[in-house]
């Protein structure tokens, strides 16, 4: 029978429609999947958050704990304290060295928090009880900063700062998405769907970079990403042998008459990669055309139906926007379609009075600044401006609505999106493990409660198959020092170069440096230039250290 | 959609609060302006061109072009209504022109397979679909060669956008094949051509290095004839400038520039002229106004409704055809008062008689509205009549001048400042940023601004301001002034009164006419200028906005040795 492409297009939308789940043949995994049965896959999903909540609904307050803890100390004295926990037990590690002395992170287990009625009983008002299932499977981290100038970003997450706001000498590296997509280690062969995916609610800003130091576009909605993801797919029988596609032997010879304009003499070196790099992609696109050819008894997974668009200016169509697309990964990780994924939460419900009057609060970084956001605020100020008025109550009631109300948009980040995609992937992948046992997700962001990026928010959970020593909190600040600056609601003491903990995931998927480095021989991955300058505003991070992956969170 | 921020303003700048109206430049670092001067060196080597993919637009309206017969519309409407959607937009990536976005992902390849593989199956998939792709011999089965290689010489030639080699012909025609049907060879081919990188990328690749110049290549003219369409109409050369290229109307110099002046006025050229001026001047597609206490006391006395903008375009739209049709300069389209607009309700925004659309458009005198940068789709492009972003638009995207949004901007760089109200928005705005550390960049945007300050949040020309408080009641009203300094030269001391002076001020200035250049390099060239190693080229397009109309820019562009020439930076 001859391929019918509307018929294998729509296959499962035909079939299924919008909720009900069609089971995709195992012969149509990649083989190495189907290999691995005995030995999971690992994979990487990262959830982006812009700006950062107050300190206090951030991190763990002081009250709601279980053990001897005291207050942290915050401002240019210590005598302030922030209403968060000081942890003391030191790491055995050094977390950095400054003017020759070793200074140490501190941890605690994050079981020790078990919240108060204002933090939702969670270990922060931010994550809720909604994660308390997750506190052993979790690593929260604090004092991760980036390198100092960078501000708005978009790539920083994931080690590239070159489209900060700042990025003068930036280097224009792949993020780590993107270095795991294309590794070997990941993908031992090409997967059945795209590499990777970066999904967002409808705003167009890349948050993951290409090794030419691009943007990916983002897919904006979830029909898109369900195509992307599934609309290959076929659905099948059991028993029946899908054909390749009929087209898939003329790749061939596009391959041929990309090889011919590479050879051309008036191409120049960076005009080849362009095209190597298209080659790649249309490789990648070949192997998920052709079919194995013999069916495999046994396991299935699950496809969701096609979602239906969604009005994005709509606060109920927004909150199930991300249950598509959480969907979406959770069916794409247990198919085995994608191993990579990142979402931009930069378009959220956030509460002005619970039930009554929600709105969907956007933004990325400053990008709105100048525009506002009506749905936001009424005098058009934005999700930017509002995360500048934390601290403001006392002098203007008004500003600290404001900053309350973004509050709200992170809590629906963390008990809503973090939760709800832990949820979906901590179901059993085999006879030990879940399939988020087998997966790190990274809660990233560009900038701390101070509004620059010192202490990002950031939060894994998943241990990658037992490489990461989850159930921990760890604060990698100095804390002995004052702080010597104090903007919005955070300080500036410095603590631990946040690509160490790009470089532990990246080598907990089995990488190695000469697979990241951006610098052949350091070790490096990203921006690390700016470390070891006591010159700049919170410190001299140390330089020496920041080949190695982060300390603590290893097993 | 936009959203339109009437009221609020953002400092770029925060320090103690100043009483001094005058900057200290004493004290202050002034910004360096002098990295934006174009500089002629006639020995450096040009920027390096890098490979191009089609941008969106470009990839849409050639396979409009290449399935233009009537027979073929119904599989390729349903391609540009389906696949084509998922392809990834060119949006912004802080380049000026969409068509700069250059990034390629995994989604591109997926929708170019897509939209390939359906368009092959649709358009050979009924006799009649045949024979508007190859001819009538396609009725016949099997294909002939002759039918086959027809096809494969007349497709290529519109698809890569040059003759195909014989070399290539017989690799096409490799997929005749054994027992295929005439539906398969046909839509095998199709599909061959639309993956093609000959056909996904802008190759320039084939003309001969100059003598002694090996890193200079010449355009072929089948490459100029690309570089022209895809800049002026989006869209590849057609079946009739195929056909002039072939008789050799580009082998000449006389010959090339009839040819190119013909496709710049060619009313396809329509699509330029949106496509340029729209992104250049940051013209939205479409504004939703808000619906605030402030905004409606603003528009109080204006029907508003989503028509509103829609018509407030068309006139700026129609200005600038005007002016391009006529031959008028770009300095006129500064300054002219002329309003083409048929809307009543936006002829009383300007004071003015609603055009008729046939006889001579009025000329706006009972209330000033020099020139396209005062219509209201381009005071609405900022979103606000914040003077800081109205001036910064002016010094940045119509003169030019390289002004670095501060490093860390902070905390209070986002507050609104208390606005008493007696204190005009120029005064709140100059107490908060003439300020040491502040005052060197803002006494060059600001002024600009202020200026501005004669139009409200729709456009309408103002000698006094309403303070208005949250619920849009007016506390108070005080009188705009729009005397300033602008110092379009940096130091320059002069000062001017009103708005029509610092509109004919900007019209005449050399920075004006060098903008101009530099932005039309930038969408001609699908990348950013280099001001040193592009100097020349663009000195000389410069030279000519200066002197004359800007079709006479465009044709100065095009036949500047830049244009017709490619560089390898690094060339084997």
């Amino acid at each position: 029978m001859k391929y019918n492409r509307i018929h294998r297009r729509h296959f499962l939308q035909g079939i299924g429609g919008a909720l009900l789940t069609v089971p995709i043949l195992p012969s149509l995994l990649p083989r190495e999947a189907r290999a691995q049965a005995m030995n999971p896959p690992k994979r990487f999903i990262g959830l982006k958050h812009w700006n950062a909540p107050p300190v206090a609904r951030t991190w763990p307050t002081s009250s709601g704990i279980r053990g001897d803890y005291t207050v942290r100390p915050y401002a240019l004295n210590r005598a302030f304290r922030d209403g968060t926990t000081e942890l003391s037990t030191p790491l055995t590690e050094p977390t950095g060295n400054r003017s020759g002395n070793r200074y140490f992170g501190h941890w605690a287990p994050l079981s020790d928090f078990i919240g108060t009625e204002a933090t939702g009983d969670g270990f922060s008002t931010m994550f809720g009880r909604e994660l308390n299932p997750f506190r052993d499977k979790m690593l929260y981290l604090r004092g991760l900063h980036f390198p100092a100038s960078v501000n708005h970003n978009n790539g920083g997450w994931l080690g590239n700062f070159a489209a900060s706001e700042n990025p003068r000498g930036s280097r224009a590296n792949a993020t780590l998405d993107q270095v795991l997509a294309n590794s070997s280690e990941v993908y031992a062969t090409a997967p059945i769907g795209p590499r990777s995916i970066s999904l967002s609610p409808g705003q167009f800003a890349s948050i993951v970079f290409d090794d030419s130091g691009s943007g990916i576009t983002p897919v904006i909605d979830p029909v898109a990403a369900w195509t992307s993801l599934f609309g290959r797919l076929d659905g099948g029988s059991e028993g029946e042998t899908p054909a390749d596609h009929p087209r898939r032997n003329l790749v061939n010879r596009i391959y041929e008459d990309f090889r011919a304009v590479r050879g051309s003499a008036q191409i120049s070196n960076n005009d080849r990669q362009r095209l190597d790099r298209h080659v790649g992609f249309l490789n990648d696109l070949q192997v998920r055309l052709q079919s194995s050819g013999s069916v495999i008894a046994g396991g299935s997974c699950s496809a969701p139906g096609e979602p239906p668009a969604r009005n994005l200016n709509s606060v109920e169509e927004v909150r199930s926007l991300y249950n598509d697309y959480l969907d979406l990964i959770a069916a794409a990780v247990m198919c085995d379609v994608t191993r990579v994924f990142t979402l931009n939460c930069c378009r959220v419900p956030a509460l002005v009075n619970p039930g009554v009057e929600d709105v969907v609060a956007q933004g990325c970084g400053s990008c709105n600044s100048g525009e506002g956001n009506p749905n936001f605020d009424q005098a058009g100020r934005s999700w930017h401006y509002a995360a500048h008025s934390y601290g403001s109550e006392l002098s203007d009631p008004a500003l600290g609505r404001l900053g309350n109300r973004l509050s709200s948009a992170y809590e629906f980040i963390g008990r809503r999106v973090m939760a709800g995609l832990l949820e979906r992937l901590d179901v059993p992948e085999d006879g030990e493990s879940t399939y988020l046992d087998n997966s790190v997700v990274l809660l990233g962001g560009e900038l701390g409660s101070n509004h620059v990026p010192d202490s990002v928010p950031t939060a894994l959970a998943g241990s990658l198959g037992g490489y990461f020593d989850t159930g921990k909190y760890l604060d990698y600040m100095r804390l002995q020092n004052a702080s010597p600056f104090v903007q919005e609601n955070g300080t500036f003491v410095e603590g631990a170069h946040y690509n160490r903990l790009l470089i532990a995931i990246l080598q907990g998927f089995g990488l190695t440096a000469s697979d990241y480095e951006t610098e052949p021989g350091t070790g490096l991955f990203g921006e690390s230039r700016m470390l070891g300058r006591s010159n700049v505003h919170w410190g001299d991070m140390d330089p020496d250290m920041a080949n190695r992956p982060l300390n603590g969170i290893v097993a | 959609m936009r959203h339109l921020f009437i009221a609020g303003l953002l400092f770029g700048c925060a320090n103690e609060v100043s009483s001094s109206l005058e900057p200290d430049f004493e004290t202050d670092s002034l910004p360096d302006l002098s990295s934006s001067r174009l500089i002629c060196d006639t020995n450096a080597l040009p920027a390096p061109t890098p490979l191009k993919r089609l941008s969106n637009a470009h990839y849409r309206n050639s396979l409009t072009f290449l399935f233009s017969a009537p027979a073929l519309q119904a599989p390729l409407a349903t391609a540009l209504a389906t696949d084509f959607t998922r392809l990834p937009p060119d949006r912004d990536t802080g380049q000026t022109f969409a068509s700069m976005d250059q990034r390629l992902t995994e989604e591109h390849v997926n929708v170019q397979f897509d939209l390939a593989d359906g368009l092959a199956s649709g358009v050979a998939s009924t006799p009649e679909r045949r024979v508007a792709l190859a001819g009538t011999c396609a009725e016949e089965a099997p294909l002939s060669t002759e039918c086959v290689d027809g096809f494969i010489r007349g497709f290529g030639r519109r698809a890569f956008r040059r003759p195909l080699s014989d070399e290539e012909v017989e690799r096409f025609a490799e997929l005749r094949g054994d027992g295929l049907d005439p539906a398969e060879i046909l839509g095998n081919l199709v599909f061959s051509f639309l993956m093609a990188p000959q056909f996904l990328y802008v190759f320039e690749d084939a003309g001969q290095p100059l003598s002694g110049r090996p890193n200079i290549t010449e355009l072929t003219p089948w490459e100029l004839a690309s570089r022209l369409t895809f800049t002026f109409w989006q869209s590849p050369p057609d079946d009739s400038l195929l056909d002039a290229v072939a008789s050799g109307a580009f082998e000449t110099d006389e010959g090339y520039t009839n040819s190119a002046r013909q496709i710049i006025e060619d009313p396809r050229s329509t699509t330029f002229v949106r496509s340029f001026f729209d992104q250049w001047f940051k013209i939205p597609e479409a504004v939703e106004f808000p619906n605030d206490p402030i905004f409606n006391t603003v528009s109080r006395d204006v029907n508003v409704d989503a028509g509103l903008y829609v018509e407030m375009r068309a006139e700026a739209h129609t200005l600038i055809d005007e002016f391009m049709e006529n031959d008028r300069s770009y300095r006129d389209l500064l300054t002219t008062p002329m309003v083409m607009t048929q809307s009543q309700r936006l002829a009383e925004i300007y004071e003015v008689e609603a055009w008729d659309g046939s006889s001579e458009p009025p000329v706006a005198t009972a209330a000033p509205r020099p020139g396209i940068l005062t219509r209201s789709a381009v005071l609405l492009a900022t979103g606000t009549t914040n003077p800081i972003l109205r001036g910064a638009f002016l010094r940045r995207e119509i003169l030019c001048d390289d002004l670095e949004v501060p490093p860390d901007l902070p905390s209070e760089a986002f507050q609104f400042p208390e606005q008493e109200p007696d204190q005009s928005t120029r005064e709140v705005v100059d107490a908060k940023t003439n300020v040491e550390g502040c005052a060197g960049c803002h006494a060059l945007i600001n002024p600009l601004g202020y200026a501005m300050e004669s139009f409200d949040g729709l456009g309408k020309f103002r000698t006094e301001e309403e303070v208005l408080d949250s619920n849009g009641e007016i506390l108070a009203t005080v009188p705009i002034d729009p005397v300033i300094r602008p110092q379009l030269d940096l130091g320059d001391t002069n000062t001017v009164d009103t708005v029509e002076q610092l509109m004919s001020d900007i019209a005449g200035h050399p920075k004006t006419a060098s903008c101009f250049a530099r932005h039309l390099y930038r969408y001609a060239f699908r990348q950013d200028e280099d001001v040193v190693r592009d100097g020349c080229s663009l000195i000389n397009v410069q030279e000519a906005i200066e002197a004359g109309s800007m079709t006479d820019a465009l044709i100065a562009l095009v036949t500047d040795d830049g244009f017709k020439q490619i560089v390898l930076e690094d060339a084997q």
